[in-house]
C-alpha cells in the first residue's frame, strides 16, 4: 500500500488529512498513533477505499485505488477482498439479524457457493470459539461478543490487509488480552496489521512501525515501538501524553515478560 | 487537591439538601414522561424476547420450513374468509387452537392476543350495518320507532330503527372471519423468527432489496431504542422534582433532534461497513430453509382440510 501526498479535506479548507506519504509492506504491523481528531480514522477509510484523497494518490497492490476505479465490479471485489475493516463502533458493523448470517455477508457477497460460504463461516466461527453465538441476534451480545462477531465477520473474507480502528476499546482486559494474542497469531499467519490504538501498552505487542500524527493532521514521526514509546518530548509535542507519562522499559519479550507504560500523579 | 484544575469551592461541599426516606420533608411524585417512555421500552423489549424464544421453542408449526408456514397461512386465510358457514369457522379456529397447543403457545395468551381487541375494532367498523338504516332486512330487535319516515336530504329512511336479523349476522360472520384470520396470523408469525419470516417472503417474490431493508430495519430499531434509554435515563438521573410541560416538550423535541442526528451518522458508518465487506447496491443473501418431509405431510393434510372445509360449505349451505 502507497500513499503519495494524500490530503483530505471533509469540508473546504478544513483539513483532515495533510500531505501524507506513507509506505505499508505486506505482513508488516503497523500501529498509527494520534491525539483525538488528528486523522488516523480519515487515513484508515481512506486505505479502506470508503473515501477519496482530495489530494495526492493511493495505490493498494500496485494499483491506483479511486472512486472510479471502485466502480468497476472486478476491481471493486478483489480490492475488497483483499482489505478488511474493523471499525471502532461494533453496532455500526454488525447489521444483519444473527451472527452466522453476519459472519456469511462477507462470503455471500463475494458470490462464494453455498458450501464454500458454510465452510468459511463455520471454520471462523470454530477458530474464534463463537459456536454458542451462531443463531443470536447482534442485540444479544455483550461487547466483547459483539467485537469478537467484527473480526469475525471481516476474517470470513480472508483479506490480506486487517485494518483495526481502537481494537481494544470499551473491552475487559481478558478479553483485551484475548484481542492482542489474535492479531499476533493472525500476523504470524501473513495478515498485514494496520492498527488506530490510544492504549499505548498493547502498541509494542501489536507493532512492527508506528506512525505518529500530530494535531496538525500530518506524520512527524515513525520507527520502532522503542524508539516512538521512549520519546517523550515527541509524545508530548502531539498531546498524546502528559508530563507524568513514564515507561518501564524492558523491550517486548515474546515469552510474556512484556514492558507496562503509563501515567502517574 | 494535588492538580492543576482549579476547583471551585461549591464542587468541594456535598451534600447540600437533607436526605430523608419518610416524605415529611418532600413530595411524593407519580411518575412522569421519562419514567413512562423508559417502562415503555423496556416492556417492548421484553415482549421482543418473549416471542423470539416462542419461536426457538421445539412446537409442531416451530419445526416447518418458514416458506411453507407463509404459503399455509395464506391458503388458511383464504379459505376462512371465502367460508360462510359458522359452524366451519369454528372447525377452523378450534383447529387453530389445537395447533396453538402443540406449537407451545398457551390457549389463554392466543384467546387473549386476539378476542380482546378483534371485536372491538371490527365491531366499531361493522356497528352500522347492523341497522336498517344503513342494511335493510328483517327486524330483530327494534330500537325507536319514529311514526313516520325520516329524510335526510336525498335519503329516506324507514320509521322505524332497528337492528336486523341480516345485519347482526354479517356483523358476526365478519368478526368471526377477522378473528381468524388475525388468529392464524399471530400462530404463524409468532411461531417463526422475525428474520426467517421475512426472508420467506421471497416465495412471494418480494425483492431481495425489500427484505434486507426490513431485516436491518428491525436490526437498528433496538439500537435506535438503547440510544433513547440511554437518553431518557441520563435525563432522569438529572432531574430534580417535576419537569414542567414546556421543558418536558423541549427536552423531547431535542431528543428527536439528537436521535435522528445519530441514526444519520450510524447509517453512513453502516453503509460504509457493507461496502467494505463487498456490497455493490444488490445484496446477496442466503437461506438456510430446508423443506423436509415434515412439511411435506403438513402441506398433504392442509389441503385435504381445505377441500374437506369447501366441501363442508357446500352440503351444510
Amino acid at each position: 500500500m502507497e500513499l503519495k501526498d494524500v490530503s483530505f479535506e471533509y469540508i473546504t479548507n478544513e483539513i483532515v488529512l495533510k500531505d501524507i506519504n506513507l509506505d505499508i509492506c505486506s505482513g508488516e504491523k503497523i500501529v498509527i498513533l494520534g491525539a483525538n481528531g488528528s486523522g488516523k480514522s480519515t487515513l484508515q477509510k481512506i486505505l479502506n477505499g470508503l473515501i477519496f484523497p482530495t489530494k495526492g494518490e493511493y495505490k493498494a497492490f500496485s494499483q491506483l485505488v479511486t472512486e472510479e476505479s471502485l466502480n468497476d465490479e472486478q476491481f471493486s471485489q478483489a480490492f475488497r477482498q483483499r482489505v478488511g475493516f474493523i471499525f471502532q463502533n461494533s453496532d455500526a458493523q454488525l447489521f444483519s439479524s444473527n451472527v452466522w448470517e453476519e459472519i456469511a455477508f462477507g462470503p455471500l457477497q463475494m458470490k462464494l457457493s453455498f458450501q464454500k460460504v458454510k465452510h468459511r463461516v463455520d471454520g471462523v466461527i470454530k477458530m474464534l470459539n463463537l459456536e454458542s453465538l451462531n443463531d443470536r441476534p447482534p442485540y444479544k451480545l455483550s461487547g466483547g461478543e459483539k467485537k469478537k462477531v467484527a473480526i469475525a465477520s471481516v476474517l470470513s473474507i480472508n483479506p490480506q490487509v486487517l485494518i483495526l480502528d481502537e481494537p481494544t476499546n470499551g473491552l475487559d482486559p481478558r478479553t483485551q488480552r484475548w484481542m492482542i494474542n489474535l492479531l499476533i497469531d493472525l500476523n504470524k499467519a501473513g495478515k498485514t496489521l494496520i492498527t488506530c490504538t490510544h492504549n499505548l501498552d498493547i502498541v509494542e505487542e501489536i507493532a512492527d512501525r508506528v506512525i505518529v500524527f500530530s494535531e496538525e493532521h500530518n506524520i512527524v514521526a515513525q520507527g520502532s515501538p522503542q524508539e516512538i514509546l521512549s520519546n517523550k518530548e515527541l509524545l508530548l509535542s502531539v498531546n498524546l501524553i502528559d508530563e507524568h507519562y513514564h515507561m518501564h522499559v524492558h523491550g517486548f519479550d515474546p515469552s510474556g515478560d512484556h514492558n507496562h507504560c503509563h501515567s502517574h500523579e | 487537591m494535588n492538580s492543576k484544575h482549579q476547583v471551585p469551592d461549591w464542587l468541594l461541599n456535598s451534600g447540600e439538601v437533607g436526605m430523608c426516606p419518610c416524605g415529611c420533608s418532600g413530595k411524593r411524585k407519580k411518575s412522569g414522561f421519562l419514567e413512562k417512555t423508559i417502562n415503555d421500552i423496556a416492556n417492548l423489549l421484553k415482549e421482543v424476547i418473549f416471542f423470539e424464544e416462542l419461536a426457538l421453542q421445539k412446537g409442531f408449526l416451530q419445526k416447518l420450513d418458514p416458506r411453507v408456514k407463509v404459503i399455509s397461512l395464506i391458503m388458511l386465510i383464504t379459505t376462512a374468509t371465502l367460508i360462510h358457514n359458522v359452524f366451519i369457522l369454528a372447525v377452523i379456529y378450534l383447529a387453530s387452537c389445537i395447533l396453538a397447543e402443540i406449537s407451545c403457545i398457551s390457549l389463554k395468551l392466543y384467546i387473549k392476543r386476539i378476542w380482546l381487541i378483534v371485536p372491538l375494532f371490527t365491531g366499531i367498523m361493522v356497528l352500522p350495518s347492523i341497522f336498517n338504516f344503513v342494511r335493510p332486512g328483517t327486524s330483530l330487535i327494534s330500537l325507536i320507532n319514529f311514526g313516520h319516515q325520516l329524510h335526510c336530504g336525498p335519503f329516506t329512511f324507514p320509521a322505524e330503527l332497528s337492528i336486523t336479523k341480516q345485519g347482526a349476522a354479517g356483523a358476526v360472520l365478519l368478526i368471526i372471519r377477522v378473528g381468524i384470520a388475525v388468529s392464524l396470523s399471530f400462530l404463524f408469525t409468532a411461531t417463526t423468527h422475525w428474520n426467517n419470516l421475512l426472508k420467506s417472503f421471497r416465495v412471494l417474490l418480494l425483492p431481495k432489496i425489500f427484505i434486507t431493508t426490513l431485516e436491518m430495519c428491525y436490526r437498528y430499531i433496538f439500537i435506535l431504542l438503547s440510544i433513547t434509554t440511554d437518553m431518557f435515563v441520563a435525563r432522569k438521573s438529572r432531574t430534580f422534582g417535576k419537569i414542567d410541560s414546556k421543558d418536558g416538550r423541549r427536552f423531547v423535541s431535542n431528543a428527536i433532534g439528537s436521535l435522528f442526528g445519530k441514526s444519520y451518522a450510524l447509517s453512513e458508518e453502516v453503509y460504509g461497513a457493507m461496502l467494505s465487506r463487498g456490497y455493490k447496491g444488490e445484496p446477496v443473501i442466503m437461506n438456510r430453509f430446508k423443506f423436509t418431509m415434515l412439511d411435506f405431510q403438513w402441506l398433504l393434510v392442509l389441503a385435504i382440510c381445505i377441500l374437506a372445509a369447501f366441501g363442508g360449505e357446500i352440503i351444510l349451505g
